[in-house]
């Protein structure tokens, strides 16, 4: 079982967040689990580090911090935990810590100690204002914008490499020219897009915020097209790069477009393992429980062999679509939440065949 | 000139590149990773895990 892991995911308060999104499949999750909010204990974050050190695949491991909102943790969590991880590491592994933060707590303070720490974040912004506030709000359903914009100029500002991470759902699907405008405008470099899927409500056919398949291929070659005829390389899409790369023969980063939880684990705030953040309202999927495992034990247990081989699985069933070695078969999370198996279809495998199809066409000559 | 040798061989099969600023900038990003990769027949996919 040595060197198995490149990616290390902890959501540090689980699903607790100061606000309360539309579309937020956290809030399902939260009832779904039972998970009382917490924030996870130093002793849970020593056996997470000093247990996972030896399964390291490499020389490098990447750390997510999720959530929830995950800065809701403080910053003294945040410093402690970092030195945890590097007395386990003790300097054999290069570590890059990365964070998913909704930006509205983002203070001054927030943002030395991030710069401080080097810890890269990711901040989540759904377009433009009037966009961004009609389902982005806190929990009394006030605006965010402002405070989420003030956070990401404040890593800016400290030339902290900044991503954005955005929601694409019926509250934004229409709208791709308003969206990119904002992006020009605003001078994001780097960001990507999340299609909306609301699980619970696509297996009854009864989708609020989500998309279908159609909607999340107009927006996505649309968009493509935006971007594309800009013409700007500075400014960076992670999908649209990752489609040009795979086409040209470069390798793909995304982990939905190669399975890349099978080199993964996350860990709740309890301490119970998954292969993925986005399984913490799947205890069903629970790959075992740091504190009363050892690394080695969760890694053997019933439930991962399951999990691992219908990832695999899945994975074959495209084994004959041609473009297998970019897309990777799809993420599998969203196989198992969609039809209870990893060998069902993938929900967005029409949108990537159309896209893989446009961008062929548009970046090879006739 | 050898990287962007090994970036034609990889696309070969598709056609050729248009002439493009984004698709150059990809273009260079995949050769210098291909230059990176430590052996000579491994899948660039597989180096970043390395």
């Amino acid at each position: 079982m040595e060197g198995l892991l490149v990616k290390l995911l902890i959501t540090p308060v689980d699903f607790d967040c100061n606000m309360n999104c539309g579309y937020c499949y956290n809030g399902s999750a939260r009832t779904l689990c039972e998970t009382p909010n917490q924030i996870i204990s130093e002793d849970t974050i020593h056996r997470i580090f000093d247990q996972i050190v030896p399964f390291l695949k490499g020389d490098q491991l990447v750390v997510i911090w999720h959530g929830g909102e995950p800065l809701l943790a403080g910053q003294d969590f945040y410093r402690e935990a970092l030195k945890v991880q590097k007395q386990a590491v003790n300097g054999r592994y290069q570590v890059t810590n990365c964070i998913q933060t909704n930006g509205t707590l983002v203070d001054e303070s927030w943002a030395d100690l991030l710069a401080e720490l080097k810890i890269g974040p990711s901040v989540s912004v759904d377009g433009p204002a009037y966009l961004h506030n009609s389902i982005r709000t806190f929990i009394d359903g006030g605006p965010t914008y402002d405070l989420v914009m003030r956070g990401y100029r404040l890593f800016q500002a400290r030339d902290i490499n900044t991503g954005m991470l955005m929601v694409i759902s019926q509250n934004n699907v229409r709208h791709p020219e308003e969206v990119w405008n904002w992006v020009v405008e605003q001078q994001i470099p780097h960001f990507d897009f999340l299609p909306c899927i609301e699980p619970e409500l696509w297996r009854q056919g009864k989708q609020v915020y989500g998309l279908s398949s159609e909607e999340v291929t107009r927006f996505f070659i649309r968009f493509f097209d935006l971007w594309f005829d800009h013409g700007d390389p500075k400014i960076k899409i992670r999908t649209f790069r990752d489609v040009i790369k795979g086409l040209i023969g470069g390798r793909v980063n995304i982990c939905s477009w190669k399975a890349g939880c099978l080199q993964h684990i996350s860990f709740d705030a309890s301490g119970n393992a998954f292969p993925c953040a986005r399984y913490h309202s799947y205890p069903e999927t629970t790959l075992g429980d740091i504190q009363r495992q050892s690394f080695s034990e969760i890694l053997e247990s019933k439930t991962t062999k399951w999990v691992h081989e219908g990832i695999a699985e899945g994975q074959a069933k495209c084994s004959e679509c041609k473009w297998n070695a970019i897309c990777g078969s799809g993420c599998p999370f969203l196989k198992y939440a969609l039809h209870g198996t990893w060998s069902g279809r993938y929900v967005h495998c029409q949108p990537r065949q159309s896209l893989f199809n446009h961008v062929q066409k548009r970046i090879f000559k006739k | 000139m050898e990287d962007a040798v090994a970036v034609a061989e990889q696309v070969e099969v598709m056609g050729t590149l248009i002439d493009h600023p984004i698709v150059q900038f990809y273009e260079q990003e995949v050769a210098h990773e291909i230059k990176m990769c430590p052996c000579d027949d491994c899948d660039p996919c597989d180096y970043e895990a390395r």
